[in-house]
């Protein structure tokens, strides 16, 4: 089928407008089917070949126009709130206060005692739903690019990883989740979907303890008896993020009734 | 109606016209065109991002389709995307009746309390 000039000259400026759209070339074949129908559709109507493209560029918007809708839409991939992304702000905002009441009950109890089973089952429950936070973060964000994957994949592996290193596990285990939520939140905040301050606690509290530890000791005083600080700033924000996804009305079927209801 | 209102329920605009089979955007731009008879003035261009944005969430699913010469790309709703018409609508419907009824309905008089 013969192509039209302007819309071949749009088509050059859109591709040079979008730049490094991940799938570029599929953007431009649909944009040219588009344009060709829409003037082939004014031209049926009356007009003459020049009129037609005209008219249908016009309707279409400005290269520089779709480029930056394209680009937004890019940035922020597939991010809307589903029942899937509603069921991890639930399991966000469970997993903290679940984890904390393990480790409780474990410590609390000897090992012969049926409460440090309880309590080993309950963080494993909570490292589980970590996870699937975890994968509802990424799922409302669209993705959260590279930084959003690496993170991803290192909460997968860091407690079967960290087993490996006996007494301490407990350390490595540690330090693999503070690059997790170091990396995650700094994707979060990048996209600026959920609430900003909740994304930078989430980011920023955990790392930012070896510095402020450093200080602390250096004036004298023992950083660890204030270690739960960080830890409890980055479960709280796990918290206040698990609530923001749980609020959204999901664009897909939701239940009628009970805590998966849209508000 | 203002544009600006159906702008924001756009999405719900896109998956509510591929209920009744799959299209390509030239095809869902001009149906949704028709049926709002017009008042719908966006640019067609930013339309795709949405299309695109609704695939990767899920609520669509795409193809390309080369027997008209050209490359041609196909929209379809998925199941969650059919039961996100399905729920929209009724809460859209809700929302009417209740508005309606506000409009259209006299003020009761406050009882007398003399």
């Amino acid at each position: 089928m013969a192509e039209h000039s302007l819309i071949r000259s749009y088509l050059d400026e859109l591709r040079f407008s979008l730049g490094k759209l991940s799938d570029l070339e599929d953007v431009i074949a649909e944009v040219q089917d588009h344009l060709e129908l829409s003037a082939q559709a004014h031209m049926r109507s009356g007009m003459n070949s020049d009129e037609a493209q005209t008219h249908a560029l016009a309707r279409f918007g400005s290269p520089a126009l779709v480029a930056r809708v394209f680009s937004e839409e890019e940035k922020r991939g597939g991010a809307v709130s589903t029942t899937l992304t509603r069921r991890a702000g639930i399991a966000a905002m469970v997993a903290p206060p679940l984890m904390l009441g393990g480790i409780a009950v474990a410590a609390a109890s000897n090992s012969t005692q049926p409460g440090s089973g309880i309590g080993v089952v309950a963080s494993l429950a909570a490292a589980a739903l970590f996870v699937f936070a975890l994968v509802g973060l990424r799922a409302r964000h669209g993705g959260l690019g590279t930084l959003g994957r690496i993170a991803f994949w290192l909460a997968i592996i860091a407690v079967p990883f960290s087993s490996l290193f006996s007494w301490d596990g407990m350390v490595v285990l540690a330090v693999l989740l503070g690059v997790v939520v170091a990396l995650f939140g700094t994707a979060m905040l990048r996209a600026a979907i959920l609430p900003r301050a909740a994304a930078g606690i989430f980011a920023f509290s955990w790392p930012a303890w070896a510095p402020v530890a450093w200080v602390i000791t250096l004036a004298g005083d023992d950083a660890n008896k204030y270690a739960a600080f960080p830890v409890l700033a980055t479960l709280g924000a796990l918290m206040w993020l698990g609530l923001a996804m749980w609020r959204e009305p999901a664009l897909d079927a939701r239940p009628t009734s009970g805590p998966l209801a849209t508000a | 109606m203002r544009a600006e209102a159906l702008k924001g329920h756009l999405d719900l605009l896109l998956l509510a016209v591929l209920e009744d089979g799959s299209r390509h955007g030239y095809a869902v731009i001009e149906e949704l065109r028709r049926r709002t008879a017009d008042a719908l003035d966006l640019p067609e261009g930013t339309i795709y991002p949405a299309l695109h944005r609704l695939e990767r969430a899920g609520l669509l699913v795409s193809s390309w389709d080369e027997s008209s010469g050209r490359r041609r790309r196909l929209y379809a709703l998925t199941d969650g995307g059919s039961r996100a018409v399905k729920e929209k609508r009724r809460d859209w419907q809700a929302f009417a009746v209740a508005v309606q009824g506000v409009l259209t309905s006299k003020a009761e008089p406050w009882p007398s309390t003399a």
